[in-house]
């Protein structure tokens, strides 16, 4: 490779990087960059491509704007192939000379491209008769000058032959005077006899402003430049320095490329309008894919908004990602099996919704609306798609879903919660009124037993029976006592209360307590108030009927000897804390989560309210009641009174 | 204790509690009078003087409360009053109290605490007297 085809080759790649943006391995003078694509998009071609500089006379003015000297190698089926595919996606049109790497041999040919600012994608067509003369013309400039030059430079001007040639030939000396023509320029341009070139060429009064004659003659190579005649035709010309009979001349070549830059004006149109629509799906939340229909579904195209899922193109098409590894493996089997139930019925468009795997292993959820795209055979070739990320719509119907379901849930809660309150709102109203319709009873049974009390004293009975009926007499009582204590919680638990708050000095309180209790001599007792804790506010009348209750578990938690230990110590809140412990049986886990709730107990007899107004007396009383206890060990209950009464009397 | 000369009246609608608790103050030597509702001891009262009257508030016809009151309206004498009842809330005690209630008992009540309660009243009364 020549100082010159590197320099080409460089501006090549500059025109290369600037569109294609691809990384570019120059290091060997090759191109390689293209295999992955090439074996992409034509399936078949060879893995090693090699880029060579073009054919610099013919066509590199015209590759300003667009790669037109493309020097790639492909097979013709392959190309035959990309033909078939470029005319289903309207793909852009353009002119390139490819040349095979291994046997050299050159063909021009029409592209159809592709072009993408990252990654590209250009696809070739094998050469359409259509554009044939284009690719000739190329091909015939070079050729004819330098069939020109070796005429001129042998002294043969021979002007038959140089007349048959389809191009404008004229030698002019260095004023610019017209020494020589043929018979194309004639044609063309009229008659140039005693005319400078300007004049004979565009009718100009002057020299042009960038003569590329001048640059010819001052820098002695040859001069590529385009220029527009006065009928608007586009001509492509080549200025060289000569000797001419003695002297040193001009030679100019050219031919008319107008169809060449229609062509080429079409194609920029194309390709920034591609641009632009590209641009718009880029930003749109519509991700565009083309899957060949082979295993897997290798990605040949996708837009650049695939990076919502986190993937950039090139994961895709140099990655070697193919879709299916992005498809959520739960869904694989369901999405293959509905497009081919579409195929089979002949669907051509179809939509189906499925999960995605992210870059960053994250599920979204997308809506794919698919086309099928079909060979002249009918058979399936490629499926191209448009992907919608529909993850929100998706998580949204699912919290709608469950929010319904939760709804007919707490719907059920709370109505069953409502039920619950109906019942015990009955039942208290109940508990009130055989609350009270027992106690005229349990008076009446105590009057008796006074009485026969009395009657067995003075009746002079013997004494062994008469302890025995006093005996049975004292268990009356003390069940009576018993059912009074049930009725006081039935009514205690059921009726309204209002806590009427007054100074209590606890140590008094709880004396006064602990000796009305009764508690059995076996059990050992102690009360103990720490400082700070001696005087609180609080409603008497109920903290007794709590604590009572706490007193009386305690009681029949220890059926032997134990100890009782009420203390009162003030709390980190300004508080007093009442703990009331017992060293009895202890309450298992399973009872103590429901502790508090009326009509459960876990002693043998009872009905369970007594815990329940301890925590109904508390809790209106501004506290609340925690319980710690371990079977076997002993329970400890604590009531928490807040430090004042909002309403003290 | 209480002496022969004092009598008691019992109100209450409950027929078996009036009997049982006749019985057991009449063994400590009262004179007993008993009504089942608030009419009757109203009438009772008119006719006759009682040292003690011993009410239940919830009653047929002339509740507890409104014997009270018409008790303390009428200006009946040195009269004793000593509820007992198995309605017990603070309200109706205080209540009562305010109607001029001497004593407040909530059933059922041990029968020598009621004894103690009422003859407490008459020490009371007595003194009443003699501060006269």
């Amino acid at each position: 490779m020549s100082t010159s085809d590197c320099v080409e080759l460089k501006s090549l790649l500059a025109i290369r990087e600037r569109l294609f943006d691809m990384p570019i391995d120059t290091s060997k003078g090759e191109l390689n960059f293209y295999e992955e694509l090439c074996r992409k998009f034509s399936g078949s071609a060879e893995t090693a491509v090699s880029v060579y500089p073009s054919d610099r006379g013919a066509i590199k003015p015209l590759a300003s704007s667009v790669p037109f000297d493309l020097l790639e190698y492909f097979e013709e089926t392959a190309a035959s192939d990309l033909l078939q595919r470029s005319l289903d996606g309207g793909l852009v049109k353009a002119t390139a000379s490819l040349a095979s790497a291994h046997s050299g041999k050159r063909v021009f040919v029409l592209c159809c491209i592709r072009a993408f600012k990252k990654p590209s994608a250009v696809l070739v067509l094998s050469s359409p008769s259509d554009f044939e003369y284009l690719a000739e013309y190329t091909k015939s400039i070079s050729q004819y000058a330098s069939i020109a030059i070796s005429l001129i430079r042998t002294a043969h001007l021979e002007q038959t032959l140089l007349d048959t040639i389809p191009a404008y030939v004229y030698i002019k000396d260095q004023s610019f005077n017209i020494v020589y023509y043929n018979r194309h320029f004639s044609e063309t341009f009229g008659s140039p006899e005693n005319k400078k070139c300007y004049q004979a060429l565009k009718g100009a009064s002057k020299q042009c402003p960038s003569c590329p004659s001048l640059q010819a003659l001052s820098g002695g190579e040859t001069v590529r430049n385009e220029w527009i005649s006065r009928r608007g035709k586009a001509y492509l010309s080549i200025h060289r320095k000569i000797q001419f009979q003695g002297s040193e001349h001009l030679l100019t070549i050219g031919i008319d490329v107008t169809d060449l830059k229609v062509l080429e004006a079409q194609l920029t149109d194309a390709l920034s309008e591609l641009s632009e629509l590209e641009f718009i799906i880029n930003k749109s939340p519509a991700v565009t894919f083309l899957w060949r229909n082979e295993e897997g579904w290798p990605v040949e195209y996708v837009t650049e908004n695939t990076s919502v899922f986190g993937y950039s193109p090139k994961d895709f098409m140099l990655g070697g990602i193919k879709f299916t590894e992005i498809v959520h493996p739960e869904d694989i089997a369901r999405i293959s099996s509905e497009v081919g139930a579409h195929s089979l019925k002949g669907e051509d468009a179809f939509e189906q919704s499925y999960r995605i795997i992210t870059k960053d292993c994250r599920t979204r959820w997308v809506r794919d609306y698919t086309w099928v795209r079909r060979d002249n055979s009918g058979k399936i070739t490629h499926y191209q798609g448009i992907l919608l990320d529909i993850t929100d719509e998706v998580l949204a119907k699912e919290v709608l879903k469950e929010y319904t379901l939760n709804l007919e849930k707490i719907v059920l809660e709370r109505t069953k919660a409502l039920r619950e309150a109906e019942r015990m709102a009955a039942i208290g109203e109940t508990a009130l009124m055989v609350g009270h319709d027992l106690r005229n009873p349990l008076q009446v049974i105590v009057n008796l037993a006074y009485s026969m009390r009395e009657s067995v004293r003075s009746s002079g009975i013997d004494e062994a029976e008469r302890a025995r009926i006093e005996k049975s007499l004292d268990t009356l009582v003390n069940q009576t006592d018993y059912m009074n204590k049930i009725v006081s919680d039935l009514t205690d638990y059921s009726r309204p209360v209002e806590p009427k708050v007054e100074r209590i000095d606890l140590t008094d309180f709880l004396e006064k307590l602990v000796g009305d209790a009764k508690i059995p001599r076996r059990i050992r007792v102690s009360i103990a108030v720490e400082e700070g804790a001696g005087e609180i506010r609080s409603d008497p009348s109920m903290l007794r009927r709590a604590l009572t209750n706490l007193i009386t578990n305690a009681v029949q938690a220890m059926p032997g000897e134990g100890c009782l230990s009420i203390a009162a110590r003030p709390t980190r809140e300004g508080g007093t804390a009442i703990t009331v412990s017992d060293t009895g049986i202890g309450i298992p886990p399973e009872i103590k989560a429901r502790l508090f709730q009326p009509f459960l107990t876990g002693k043998p007899k009872g009905m369970g309210l007594g815990l329940s107004v301890v925590s109904r007396f508390v809790e209106l009383l501004g506290g609340e009641v925690s319980c710690e206890s371990e079977v076997g060990k002993g329970s400890s209950f604590t009531i928490g009174l807040p430090p004042a009464h909002p309403k003290p009397i | 204790m209480g002496a022969p000369e004092y009598s008691v009246l019992l109100v209450d609608d409950d027929l078996d509690l009036l009997e049982t608790m006749k019985a057991i103050l009449e063994g400590r030597g009262y004179r007993v009078e008993t009504s089942q509702t608030g009419e009757d001891a109203l009438e009772k009262i008119k006719e006759k003087y009682f040292d003690v009257i011993v009410l239940d508030l919830v009653l047929p016809g002339i509740s507890g409360i409104e014997l009270l009151s018409r008790l303390e309206t009428n200006r009946i004498p040195r009269v004793r009053k000593i509820i007992l009842t198995g309605h017990s809330t603070l309200e109706n005690a205080v209540q009562a109290l305010n109607l001029g209630a001497d004593a407040y008992l909530i059933k059922p009540v041990m029968p020598e605490d009621l004894v103690k309660a009422i003859a407490d009243q008459i020490d009371k009364q007595q003194q009443e007297i003699l501060l006269i």
